[in-house]
């Protein structure tokens, strides 16, 4: 039963489709809630599934993460470190972004009392 | 019960439309085969015995693609500046003080703050040897300062050693990129000497652990800023309407 799972194929698949599922889940939330903090926490879900996917998709069965120590001397049989380099980079700059709408959301709150996306019209008057 | 009130149309309709593009997006990432990306990472893990860092994900973020990094830190200061600026636009401040309650709570919480800082610590100086690193320790450190602030309400950071250990680490990262390019002329040039002794000690790898030094100061001082104006948003909201 495990043996199946021990296959690099597999596993990218069940990557594939976890983390687009994933990532479908926070589409939903965009598209239909109108609180404007389950918006911003719906993107940070959809962040966090290409997280997964592109941390995923570059593991291979038989590498080991890209570190060497007193038993394995040489940089050989390592999983890509490119992918999780970007990935580093970009889970700092999801976070930032994510900060910055929390502290627009709680301006606009502040200033109108409301947080409801779909009567957000200040602009046309 | 009311279904439709439950479970509007357009919920219905647009969980629909999801599932039919994750289907879609699904069924073209499995054509996708991960041989066609393997050259890069190659190049990279065969040049790494050069900077002489343990860990290669730490030598790619620091050194291979650097300049990067300082656009990434660069981000994180933009990012910090906009919340302290609109945040601190319309927080009323009062000068009440909340009665602390319990003392087992305070000197717990000054028990562990000392010793959350000293992890943040480790993972910062060992992230050239071991999973971790500036970013990740710096948040390790602001996390201490999130349980300091749930602990005591009354606790205040000090905006002026913060501001300054924020900008001195950020003017010694780009002195660091710029001195890399008069000595080695590449910017963020490996000037330091970097073999010493043996790969895996914690002094190697020339300037890598020192930009993950700098970056570690810089991240830990913006996160406890965006961490405390967050939690005195609320804070000032009961004390002073009380």
């Amino acid at each position: 039963m495990l043996d199946f799972f021990n296959n690099t194929q597999t596993i990218h698949m069940i990557i594939i489709i976890g983390s687009m599922a994933l990532f479908f889940i926070g589409f939903y939330g965009i598209a239909t809630q109108k609180n404007l903090v389950k918006v911003l926490v719906s993107f940070d879900i959809m962040e966090s599934a290409l997280f997964l996917f592109f941390i995923g998709l570059h593991y291979q069965v038989g590498l080991v993460a890209p570190i060497v120590d007193k038993n394995l001397k040489t940089f050989t049989g390592m999983v890509d470190p490119v992918p999780q380099a970007m990935i580093l980079t970009t889970i700092v700059i999801g976070l930032a972004v994510l900060a910055l709408g929390l502290s627009f959301g709680i301006e606009y709150y502040k200033l109108t009392g409301r947080n409801d996306i779909s009567k957000m019209n200040e602009l046309r008057d | 019960m009311n279904l439709k009130k439950v479970l509007p149309l357009k919920h219905i309709v647009l969980s629909l439309l999801s599932s039919a593009l994750l289907l879609s997006v699904v069924g073209i990432l499995m054509q996708v085969k991960t041989d066609m990306f393997k050259n890069v990472g190659a190049i990279y893990l065969n040049l790494n015995m050069q900077t002489a860092a343990a860990n290669a994900v730490t030598s790619v973020v620091t050194f291979f693609r650097g300049i990067d990094t300082v656009g990434e830190v660069t981000v994180l200061f933009l990012a910090t500046s906009g919340v302290a600026l609109m945040l601190s636009a319309t927080q009323r401040t009062c000068d009440k003080v909340v009665k602390q309650e319990s003392f087992v709570l305070n000197a717990g919480s000054k028990l562990l703050l000392s010793v959350i800082i000293l992890f943040g610590v480790y993972v910062i100086i060992h992230g050239h040897l071991s999973p971790g690193g500036g970013f990740q320790g710096g948040v390790v450190i602001a996390t201490a300062f999130l349980l300091l602030f749930l602990a005591n309400p009354n606790m205040k950071l000090s905006h002026g050693i913060l501001t300054l250990g924020e900008s001195l680490s950020g003017a010694t990262y780009v002195l660091v990129v710029i001195i890399g390019l008069f000595k080695m002329n590449i910017l963020l040039g490996n000037f330091l000497p970097h073999p010493i002794g043996e790969i895996g000690e914690l002094i190697s790898g020339g300037i890598i652990p020192v930009v993950y030094i700098l970056v570690g100061i810089k991240v830990g001082s913006e996160m406890s800023v965006i961490v405390e104006y967050f939690v005195k948003e609320d804070y000032y909201k009961e004390v002073c309407d009380a």
